[in-house]
């Protein structure tokens, strides 16, 4: 028997409905979780190192760079109670036996995963702002533009870590995730210097980071909302963070396949 | 129990810990010497320090990228000593082990395991750092016998520091909170990225209550041993701050672990 595309939506519908229902519970949680994060970076960044002889210019940047930092930091917590799911509770499992395509199932989780994403992100960059107000010029900002970077990138984080939660086993997971995967990923990135400062002092590092998705992600957020001149253009980055969604699509496919052995 | 009997339970306690560990020396060995010095010393000491503060800067670019052995330190420590945590959710292996000798030197074994672990793991991160960076590491005060002293006590204020956590805590879900509520804001005011003088400078007030987080004595007694100079605090200053929090945090993990476990 095959459901017709309302029964799947209705149940898409049920499952998203009853993540939204554990998101709510612990929104607040993830806000000051976030929040805490998020001022301890952006406080280093603009107070602390201008002392040092960082150039004031730089603190914008710098900014958004730690926006997709807290974005890294709190998917790792979201992929982290799957791994836990799968281990223990297993109700990943009972939700394979629901009368919906896998791929019905796992849009939910990330449908899930992008709200949740959502909502924590927008009050950190508010209280960024707010913080870095005297720093950040907003006269090149794109709206249109940066919506669409933003949500492209949340999609693509919670296929991210949808397929990384799923893809490994949690002992490797918990001991290999943050040295082998996650912090190579996050240094070797222009999270801390925008691309093209980095390009200038050194070609050859420049040119290792186009490798790295999240330079497409962070120099997105800039471009969009700083202006164009001085990040890699955000049509162009937005393009490539669409591609991305490819390799890490197929990587959620591996995993559901690898650990769940799904029928 | 007489002293020598307790002294050899303790023993067999240890072997067992390393026991348990001797399988996984590779893998900490491959993430902390072979990974993480490389993408640290690129990113931390190489690139932004020139971009931020330009090329000629060897000494600024060493004093923000020691604050990195900090945050691999804490990540050790954290990682050895939640084994506790996850032993009161689960099996409670320690219960055992508190029907053979006193509970507070069980906790003791542990702490001294842990920072053993942590400071052997750590050992070669910053002589492989001065390799990879050559002349960005400026290591031309370095005294290494007291840079390795100071690595090892602030080993045991980790673990001791873990330890009291994993005793406070209510359950390993309430890690992440640990993580993000307690560990960053302290790591950030610890000195993690920058030394506690320029804390000082840009609010006195806030370079005082400094005083009381036990990172900062760890950072800035690594960044007087491999730096010196009269900006960092001295040797003697971070050696006893450091001893001073590893008393505190033990003797409270002793009070936390008898509330939580009601050892007799």
């Amino acid at each position: 028997m095959t459901n017709s595309f309302s029964d799947n939506f209705r149940i898409f519908c049920a499952i998203v409905r009853r993540e939204w229902t554990v998101i709510k519970k612990r929104l607040w949680k993830l806000i000051i979780d976030g929040l805490v994060v998020m001022i301890g970076l952006v406080f280093s960044f603009s107070h602390l190192f201008p002392l040092l002889g960082m150039p004031k210019k730089l603190i914008a940047p710098i900014y958004l760079g730690n926006i997709i930092t807290s974005l890294f930091i709190m998917g790792y917590t979201l992929a982290h109670r799957i791994v836990y799911d799968v281990k223990d509770n297993k109700f990943i499992n009972y939700q394979m036996t629901l009368p919906l395509p896998k791929r019905w199932l796992f849009a939910a989780y990330v449908t899930a995963f992008v709200i949740e994403f959502f909502l924590v992100t927008v009050p950190l960059f508010v209280a960024g702002i707010l913080i870095i107000k005297a720093d950040i010029n907003f006269a090149n900002t794109s709206i249109l533009s940066f919506a669409a970077i933003y949500l492209i990138s949340l999609v693509f984080f919670a296929l991210f870590y949808l397929g990384i939660s799923l893809f490994f086993d949690f002992i490797w997971f918990r001991d290999n995730i943050w040295p082998r995967l996650l912090h190579p990923l996050l240094i070797l990135s222009p999270i801390f210097v925008p691309w093209k400062l980095a390009y200038k002092f050194s070609p050859s590092i420049g040119i290792f980071f186009l490798i790295n998705p999240l330079t497409y992600v962070v120099e997105g957020f800039r471009s969009s909302l700083l202006g164009n001149e001085q990040f890699i253009n955000n049509i162009y980055c937005t393009l490539v963070v669409v591609l991305l969604m490819i390799p890490t699509t197929y990587l959620v496919y591996r995993g559901v396949h690898k650990r769940l052995d799904p029928v | 129990m007489h002293i020598v009997d307790t002294t050899k339970v303790l023993f067999y306690f240890m072997v067992r810990d390393c026991y348990s560990y001797r399988n996984k020396i590779k893998t900490y060995f491959l993430n902390y010497i072979l990974i993480y010095p490389p993408i640290l010393c690129l990113s931390f000491a190489y690139l932004q320090t020139a971009v931020y503060f330009g090329a000629e800067h060897a000494k600024t670019g060493t004093t923000l990228f020691i604050g990195n052995t900090l945050l691999l330190a804490l990540f050790l420590c954290n990682r050895t000593c939640m084994e506790l945590l996850f032993d009161l959710d689960g099996n409670r292996y320690i219960d055992y082990q508190a029907t053979l000798i006193d509970a507070r030197l069980i906790l003791v074994q542990r702490i001294v395991f842990a920072a053993t672990f942590s400071f052997i793991v750590l050992l070669p991160f910053l002589p492989m750092s001065k390799l990879i960076l050559q002349s960005h590491f400026d290591s031309t005060n370095t005294s290494w016998p007291f840079l390795f002293l100071i690595l090892y006590v602030s080993c045991l204020c980790l673990a001791s520091y873990n330890i009291l956590a994993a005793c406070v805590l209510k359950n390993h879900r309430s890690l992440s909170t640990f993580w993000k509520r307690i560990n960053t804001p302290l790591l950030f005011l610890g000195g993690f990225l920058v030394p506690w003088h320029i804390i000082n400078q840009y609010s006195p007030t806030l370079g005082q209550i400094v005083y009381l987080n036990p990172f900062i004595y760890m950072t800035e007694g690594l960044r007087q041993a491999i730096i010196g100079g009269d900006n960092f605090f001295s040797y003697a200053t971070c050696i006893t701050g450091l001893l001073l929090m590893t008393l505190i945090f033990t003797l409270a993990s002793f009070y936390f672990f008898k509330k939580k476990t009601d050892y007799v």
